[in-house]
């Protein structure tokens, strides 16, 4: 809202003034020059700390038709206070001279206009403009990140979300009037999450760790404030879930669900090979930076020998890739190589369920993130 | 497989952002960068910088605007070398040309943004690399496996040491979709696995894929003559060899021809029929059925075609024949009126031998295996006698009182036994046993082998070292494996006069691999690590405006054979830009 108001100064003496005049009946008196009437302009309206207010002034009366000096100041009021003492700025200059104030606090501002002509009449402008400098509210916003399962977009339990105030080009603990802010966090945890077992801990001003110890649906609230009443808050709602099973992507050769693939004796070994493998903490490859929260996937290979009726594993072998020797075998031979991945987390929850036949399997049904992948090779 | 060379955009420059690339016929320069609301203002910018960017030789990168160029153009540059700004010299007005003096090797990243007539144009980025003085080359092939969009395909790659490097784009060539059909002679889809094999290629470069129910396939194939292999995945039908097909001649129909039913016998050394034997043959390159002979001996197998180009025969284990093998017989007439008469040569002979542990107490349950490898093991006749090369594996456990044996053994056979806990072996080699057999053997205590290992004269902590066994050893042996202490040791506990591949790999070392033969007590190393380099690259399909968004890149060693061509020195998967980081070992820089 505009806060300009205009105020009639000396209203009753100039009512008075009339009265008189109009009771005297005729009289004779000399030519008086009459002072100057102006008034006060707003080119550039302002309300805010920082904004600059553009004024002039436009001639309304002047008998004598002179030059007019334009006396402009500016007072800075402490509250209510009728009479507004701190001097801001004063300027002297023309008629068409503008008159500029910056606001720089939140206190009231008054400005006045008096103007003279060159026969020295002079009038202190009846029309005071009075300016309430309006209290921006702290704009507040919060930036998110943490280690998220693509699948589902939720954060991943035990590991940290970092809240941290996004300012947007700002200073902590300012607002745009330069006001002094305070921030006030709130976490909002579900209902089975335990103070002493999750983590939220403040680091420096500026933001927060968070570390779900439940999965479930997360709030955090912060509300900043200034001293003037000026208050914003964000509330940002995280869904923690656990950490997803990894799921392999690209194989080489592609299996198929029930196809042989050839290895001939006169090529010698083939490779059989993970070629990545999809998941947030421990990815395939892993990554090449140093980076202690990332690890890697980890295989286990099986072999279903010819003739055998179920899958062996490859003792303690962990690479991505396998190679099956021709020469191991006789040409007709039909064996089935297998691979299973694992990340970090381990436990009944992350046991693969599926028959020993079944060429595939995924954790989670319909997913089409898969555990295991089995090759078909056939000697020859 | 071709090698398909990486198309060069000037030395070592790749673009890297946004999915738009600009090629002003040397350079790539991408668009895009994130500013998803500049490519509506209606201009981007390009970059080309000068080619063999060298330490202390200054750099010239010019910047120029695509569509709408209109107007003031103003430009603002960055360049940064691993996130320190490097100083620039401007060289024109408006700066649209500047250049800088690298200092050091490394991936220098030219970052421009501009604006035309006051409106943003999408920035581009370039990656410079600047080689070390002295930088070694290392090359590699690298073996791109498209997520779509392009067939698999090998890229000669060079990886230049002492500092991380930018490597060429990588255009890959679209290739042609073949979508085929399998039919046999009677017009029935047939479910098959197809292989087209690139003719006239020094790598491997194999395209698969299998059809379905009714015979359809579908393959994306590089440009090249491809000979393609058809393997029925019932077995009651023969394989077919489809050879010499362009990829258009692929994506068709193949008809198998009606089968033609060959028969003959496999015959032991005395010319007794061998019962129980596994015999396929090959025929015109392609497999036929498979089939068990008969009480007599006698078989019958399905193959297309009529030139005998060769056979495997399995005996019954039981037996203690030699497999036979041969892949390049003259090429014989074989056809329904064919007695195919395969004989085995060489009658075995026995062998026992009284296996004792490290310490001389009998070792029961202990592990022995013969091997022989027998370039005339048989001979097989389908109107005239070929000589058949032929291996020889017979495996026995000891009994209670550590004796094994087997009626029938090579007449000079090698031979390895293994405790029944690993924990002891022994290896012989050649063993003639015929005129000196062995009867009794000692095994020994597996040798301790100390491994030293380093990265610039510092222990490398962490390093996995893993022992593979060949020859004889292989590949019945599991690999022995260890991790290094933090002063870089290790040990490997390996069978003594065994022959292995030592590979070492360290997550910032880099690795190493040497071969170990005839093992005997003693250290390995100090094996000092060559450190890495990170090496980045791109991806593109068909132009270098084609992103090869997710696309698996692995690096094979360039000129290596064996199980070295098969060992993955780095790997990586494109993001959705093309573009991907590996580590790889560096390979250093001559001393000046």
């Amino acid at each position: 809202m505009v806060a300009i108001v205009f105020k009639p100064r000396n209203m009753r003496s100039m009512l008075v003034g009339s009265l008189m005049i109009a009771a005297g009946g005729c009289f004779f008196t000399e030519v008086v020059n009459e002072a100057p009437v102006a008034g006060i302009r707003v080119i550039t309206n302002a309300q805010y700390i920082g904004e600059t207010m553009v004024f002039d002034a436009t001639k309304t009366v002047d008998d004598v038709k002179t030059q007019l000096t334009c006396e402009w100041t500016a007072w800075r009021c402490e509250g209510d206070a009728p009479q507004c003492s701190s001097l801001v700025d004063t300027m002297l200059g023309d008629i068409d001279d503008r008159f500029e104030v910056l606001i720089e606090g939140h206190e009231r501002i008054e400005v006045q206009l008096r103007v003279t002509d060159e026969l020295g009449a002079t009038r202190l402008q009846p029309d005071l403009l009075s300016i309430d400098v309006q209290n921006r509210a702290p704009e507040v916003s919060l930036q998110v990140t943490g280690d998220k399962e693509g699948s589902t977009n939720a954060y991943i339990l035990h590991r940290p979300i970092n809240l941290v105030i996004d300012l947007d080009g700002g200073e902590l603990g300012t607002d745009a009037d330069g006001d002094e802010v305070t921030y006030t966090w709130t976490l909002f945890p579900p209902p089975n999450s335990d103070v002493t077992t999750r983590g939220f801990e403040a680091v420096g001003d500026e933001g927060y760790i968070l570390t779900p110890d439940v999965s479930g649906a997360w709030g955090v609230e912060l509300v900043a404030e200034d001293q003037f009443g000026g208050r914003a808050s964000v509330r940002r709602d995280m869904f923690v879930g656990p950490d997803a099973p990894p799921c392999l992507q690209a194989l080489d050769p592609i299996p198929d669900p029930f196809g042989f693939y050839l290895v001939e004796s006169s090529d010698g070994p083939r490779s059989f090979s993970v070629l990545s493998v999809l998941d947030v903490l421990d990815p395939f490859p892993g990554p090449v930076a140093d980076d202690p929260a990332i690890g890697e996937s980890t295989f286990r290979w099986f072999l279903k020998e010819p003739g055998a009726s179920t899958f062996v594993e490859i003792d303690g072998y962990t690479q991505e890739s396998y190679a099956v020797d021709p020469l191991a075998y006789e040409p007709g031979d039909r064996l089935e190589l297998r691979v299973e991945v694992a990340d970090r987390v381990r436990g009944p929850e992350r046991e693969l369920g599926c028959a020993d036949n079944a060429r595939t399997c995924e954790l989670v049904a319909g997913s089409m993130c898969y555990q295991r992948q089995t090759w078909g090779v056939q000697i020859q | 497989m071709s090698r398909l060379c990486a198309s060069f955009f000037s030395l070592f420059l790749i673009a890297s952002c946004g999915s738009d690339f600009a090629d002003d016929g040397g350079n790539t320069v991408d668009a895009g960068n994130g500013n998803d609301d500049a490519g509506a203002v209606g201009c981007s910018l390009a970059l080309v910088a000068s080619a063999n960017p060298a330490v202390g030789q200054p750099v010239e990168v010019t910047a120029s605007v695509e569509g709408n160029s209109f107007g003031l153009q103003e430009f603002t540059w960055t360049i940064d070398l691993g996130g320190v700004i490097q100083s620039i010299t401007e060289l024109a007005d408006p700066v649209d040309r500047i250049s800088f003096t690298p200092q050091e090797a490394g991936p220098y990243r030219v970052l421009v943004e501009g604006t035309v007539g006051g409106d943003s144009c999408t920035p581009a980025t370039l990656n410079v690399g600047v080689v070390a003085t002295g930088a070694r080359v290392a090359s590699y092939r690298m073996r791109v496996m498209p997520a779509g969009g392009a067939p698999m395909q090998d890229v000669s790659i060079d990886v230049y040491g002492g500092a991380d490097s930018v490597l060429p784009v990588s255009v890959l060539a679209p290739g042609d979709i073949a979508t085929g059909r399998i039919l046999d002679a009677g017009g029935a889809g047939v479910s098959a696995y197809v292989r087209a094999r690139l003719r006239d290629s020094t790598s491997p470069a194999d395209y698969e894929a299998f059809s379905n129910g009714t015979g359809d396939f579908s393959m994306r194939l590089p440009p090249g003559r491809f000979d393609v292999l058809v393997v029925p995945q019932d077995g009651s039908l023969p394989a077919a060899l489809f050879s010499d097909r362009a990829p258009a001649e692929i994506g068709t129909t193949l008809s198998l021809l009606a089968p033609t039913t060959v028969s003959g016998r496999v015959l032991d050394a005395s010319g007794s029929g061998l019962a129980g034997a596994r015999v396929s043959l090959l025929v015109d390159g392609a497999r036929s059925t498979e089939a068990t002979t008969a009480a007599n001996g006698s078989f019958s197998v399905l193959a297309t075609g009529s030139s005998l180009t060769g056979l495997a025969v399995a005996p019954p284990p039981s037996s203690g024949m030699p497999s036979l093998r041969a892949e390049a017989l003259s090429g014989q007439t074989v056809n329904s009126a064919s007695d195919v008469v395969i004989r085995f040569s060489n009658p075995s002979i026995s062998a026992t031998v009284d296996i004792s542990d490290s310490v001389g107490a009998p070792m029961p349950g202990a592990h022995a295996e013969w091997r022989a490898d027998l370039p005339a093991a048989g001979t097989v006749n389908a109107g005239s006698v070929e000589a058949v090369a032929g291996t020889l594996r017979v495996e026995a456990t000891a009994d209670g009182s550590g004796r094994v044996q087997s009626s029938l053994v090579a007449r000079t056979s090698s031979l390895v036994v293994r405790s029944t806990d690993g924990s002891e072996a022994r290896i012989m080699s050649d063993i003639p046993w015929a005129t000196a057999p062995i009867s009794a053997l000692s095994l020994q205590t597996l040798v301790t082998v100390p491994v030293a290992t380093s990265v610039l004269d510092t222990g490398a902590g962490g390093a996995n070292v893993e022992a593979s066994p060949m020859g004889l050893l292989a590949p019945q042996t599991a690999p022995t494996r260890s991790t290094t202490i933090a002063d870089g040791s290790t040990s490997l506990a390996l069978i003594q006069g065994g022959s292995y591949r030592l590979t070492v790999g360290h997550p910032t070392g880099g690795q190493h691999a040497q071969f170990l033969t005839n093992v005997q007590a003693g250290s390995i190393g100090p094996i000092a690590l060559p450190g890495t380099v990170l090496a980045q690259g791109q991806i593109a399909i068909g132009s270098p405006t084609e992103s090869g968004a997710g696309a698996q890149v692995r690096l094979y060693c360039d000129d290596c054979t064996g199980a070295d061509a098969e060992r993955v020195h780095a790997s990586a998967v494109a993001d959705e830009t093309g573009r991907f980081t590996f580590r790889v070992s560096d390979p250093g820089v001559d001393p000046t």
